[in-house]
């Protein structure tokens, strides 16, 4: 036991010689709380719009007010002609233009058949799809409103007119009242921090004793090796336990982002989730033999699946079923599910069982695997 | 012509590790093979659990409404609040849709009535996108009772209609905009990543100690670094287009030619940057955790994700310091709109100017004493 401390303290020795390192492991966490947090947001906002108008009258106008008004949209330029609308997309002056017909005010009160035509930019789809999905709800109150205009003059001039039946919605966002993307991307900030410092720093610390050499000098001390490999995880796991506190404290304290569920179950999946990263480092340095190889792959071929596949940005529910069964094998897609349901919706352990079982079948495959490629002569 | 013994020298150190060679191949292809498919933020449908406290004629045809719709998916009609909230918990719905008890009594007697919708928002976009398509039904259902009822006086003012068309992508495939989105994403990651890598390792084995005892300059020296980077960039990058082309039948509506130019620039810069960051690491562990950093910050906050006028201001201001953005904002102007030089010069400034800044940087910082 006293070596194995021995050991631990070496490797303590290593990270704290390199500052550099240490800082970018404790800084990255709270870089990618406070650009998740405040700086990106899937939300819409401040779109371009130009107006083409020719009839500029009072619907004309007060719609326009209103799309220009809302803060999803901002009215950039009105265009009098509708040669000009190819030019400003291709410029990228635009990102949306509302084309409105003659005669609108008539044609909104007494013909009822009023269209407003509306060129998105299809080459920015997320912006194009949701802004007239938005934009369909600003027209469609002020449909509301010139209706009920229309019926109190009607009203007022002595007629009963028949009054259209109304159905009131009222929706109730659970869990995220004020919509904030950064309830989406905490968990998955957690899952990308903790597969990156554990499965990178270890499979890298690992390889670069094999490559300098160094590894044969520990392999014949007297400590067994699979106690050095487990050495050698131990200060990522202390760094890793550090960053979660961080993450909690900053998410909590300065994104408003609760933890309604039990804190010590958030902890206690967190931990399973590390260990899974950290034995998929041990797994990578004990099939690579260089550093830049070890690299690579923790880098790009661990990473991008982590951040394109885990539903952190990208909703798993809408790729094709061959992706979302590759998404299976992303250990992140599950922790971050667990992470969503226990801190964010404030569920029981019990709702989030599958996912943890699933977890741990991670982690015993690959222990099991590193145990049979671990090679304990060079 | 030392510089071209140079060049040979990093390729054969290239290819001496096989896994580089087949990375540089292998990976381009994958990610534009996979990915298009997996970026895309369309929410195809959602689940609906709806609760009827009112069991009438009226509340059944509303929800026969919704369950005609391709956008919802009915998963389970109760009338239990509490069974409903179950299924949100367990993932299985997205929205509770609450009809309210004498919801058809209200409706005849007053013309007025409410439904409550209950979205889960831990996706804000979700939530709020699934709703408003909701608004949306209710609104054209209740059209639909003021005709039934008096067919004949319609006092409201009709129906705007919206058409909506979407330019250069027609279809609305989500697959078509992310395609030059990802050619930015893999050679930035090519051309950050390996550069970044080279004089850091070279340091780590000792080598560079005899480059430095010859008389080859600071300039050669970097540029022999930094040319074997920009022939894999632009390989990568002709990889990235003809994976596009085959697969998806996507080409550049603007001129080749021209976004060669460009993507050369780009990568002039970005493998500047990685060379950068390699001077000044003292170990591959340091370097990656810098590239990796780097690359990081600037492809989230280069509006390649999300919307960069949905940032906040010093947010954007970062944005617009980042040469990713240009770069992302040309390649989606060349390559989907048919956009002339012309029309993102100002982008291509930005992109010369960086790529001026981070060269002489990385030629400047390099010491030759160890």
């Amino acid at each position: 036991m006293k070596k194995f401390i021995s050991f631990v303290r070496k490797e303590f020795c290593h990270i704290l010689r390199d500052k550099r390192t240490l800082l970018i492991l404790l800084a990255m966490p709270v870089v990618m709380i406070m650009l998740f947090g405040f700086a990106l947001s899937t939300e819409i906002k401040d779109v371009k719009v130009a107006v083409y108008d020719p009839s500029v009258d009072a619907a004309s106008t007060r719609i326009t007010h209103q799309i220009d008004a809302s803060k999803y949209f901002t009215i950039t330029r009105m265009i009098s002609n509708t040669d000009e609308i190819n030019d400003l997309f291709i410029n990228n002056s635009v990102d949306m233009v509302i084309v409105l017909e003659e005669n609108f005010y008539n044609r909104v009160l007494h013909e009822g058949n009023a269209s407003i035509q509306v060129i998105a930019d299809g080459s920015n789809t997320n912006v194009s799809a949701m802004g007239v999905v938005y934009l369909s709800n600003i027209v469609s109150s002020f449909q509301r409103e010139m209706a009920q205009e229309k019926m109190e003059a009607a009203i007022g001039v002595g007629l009963t007119p028949v009054a259209p039946i109304m159905i009131e919605t009222s929706s109730k966002m659970l869990y995220n009242p004020q919509l904030k993307s950064a309830f989406n991307f905490v968990p998955g900030v957690m899952g990308m921090v903790f597969m990156l410092i554990c499965a990178m720093m270890t499979s890298i610390s690992i390889v670069r004793e094999k490559q300098r050499g160094t590894m044969e000098v520990l392999l014949v001390s007297p400590v067994k090796p699979f106690s050095i490999i487990l050495s050698k995880t131990i200060p990522y796991l202390v760094i890793s336990a550090f960053n979660f506190l961080t993450i909690m404290i900053l998410s909590v304290f300065v994104l408003k982002v609760p933890v309604s569920g039990s804190l010590s179950w958030l902890f206690a999946v967190s931990t399973l989730f590390i260990l899974v990263s950290l034995t998929m480092g041990i797994f990578i340095s004990s099939v690579v033999s260089s550093q830049e190889v070890a690299i690579l792959i923790s880098s790009l071929v661990l990473m991008l699946p982590t951040m394109l596949l885990s539903g952190m940005l990208f909703p798993v529910e809408s790729m094709p079923k061959l992706l979302q069964w590759c998404s299976y094998f992303v250990p992140a897609k599950w922790y971050i599910e667990c992470v969503r349901m226990i801190m964010i919706g404030g569920l029981g352990i019990k709702y989030c069982l599958s996912q943890v079982l699933i977890l741990f079948g991670f982690e015993v495959v690959l222990v099991s695997a590193s145990i049979f490629t671990f090679k304990d002569r060079l | 012509m030392i510089l071209k013994y140079l060049i040979e020298k990093e390729f054969k150190q290239l290819i001496r590790d096989p896994f580089i060679p087949k990375l540089i191949i292998v990976l381009p292809c994958l990610v534009m093979l996979i990915f298009p498919w997996a970026t895309t933020m369309e929410i195809k449908h959602a689940n609906l659990s709806i609760v009827d406290n009112d069991r009438s004629s009226t509340s059944r045809k509303f929800v026969d409404k919704l369950a005609a719709t391709t956008y919802f998916n009915i998963t389970d009609v109760s009338t239990n609040t509490d069974n409903a909230m179950k299924s949100i918990e367990y993932g299985i719905s997205d929205v509770i849709v609450e009809i309210p008890n004498e919801f058809e009594k209200s409706i005849m007697r007053e013309g007025k009535a409410s439904v409550l919708f209950s979205a889960n928002a831990i996706n804000a976009t979700k939530g709020s996108v699934a709703t408003s398509y909701l608004d949306a039904i209710v609104l054209d259902f209740s059209n639909e009772l003021t005709f039934e009822n008096s067919p004949t006086i319609v006092s409201a003012p009709g129906g705007i209609s919206i058409e909506p068309y979407y330019k250069f992508n027609p279809t609305m495939d989500y697959k078509i905009p992310m395609i030059p989105a990802l050619i930015v994403l893999i050679m930035t990651l090519m051309c950050g990543f390996l550069p970044s890598m080279n004089i850091v390792g070279e340091k780590e084995e000792g080598t560079i100690e005899q480059i430095n005892v010859t008389p080859v300059s600071k300039v050669t020296f970097i540029l022999g670094k930094l040319i074997p980077y920009w022939i894999i960039g632009i390989v990568v990058f002709s990889l990235a287009m003809a994976v596009s082309l085959l697969l998806f039948g996507l080409s550049p509506v603007g001129s080749v030619v021209a976004l060669y130019g460009v993507a050369l620039i780009y990568i002039f810069a970005i493998s500047g940057l990685g060379i950068l960051i390699s001077n000044y690491s003292n170990t591959l562990q340091q370097a990656m955790f810098m590239i990796f950093f780097f690359i990081v910050v600037m492809l989230l906050i280069s509006g390649l994700f999300t919307p960069i006028n949905s940032m906040p201001q010093w947010a954007q201001v970062i944005a617009y310091l980042n040469p990713l953005t240009y770069f992302v904002e040309i390649m989606r102007s060349l390559y989907l709109k048919g956009s002339t030089l012309h029309d993102v010069q100002y982008q291509i400034y930005a992109l010369v100017v960086s790529f001026v800044i981070l060269t002489t940087w990385a030629i400047l910082s390099y010491r030759k004493r160890g």
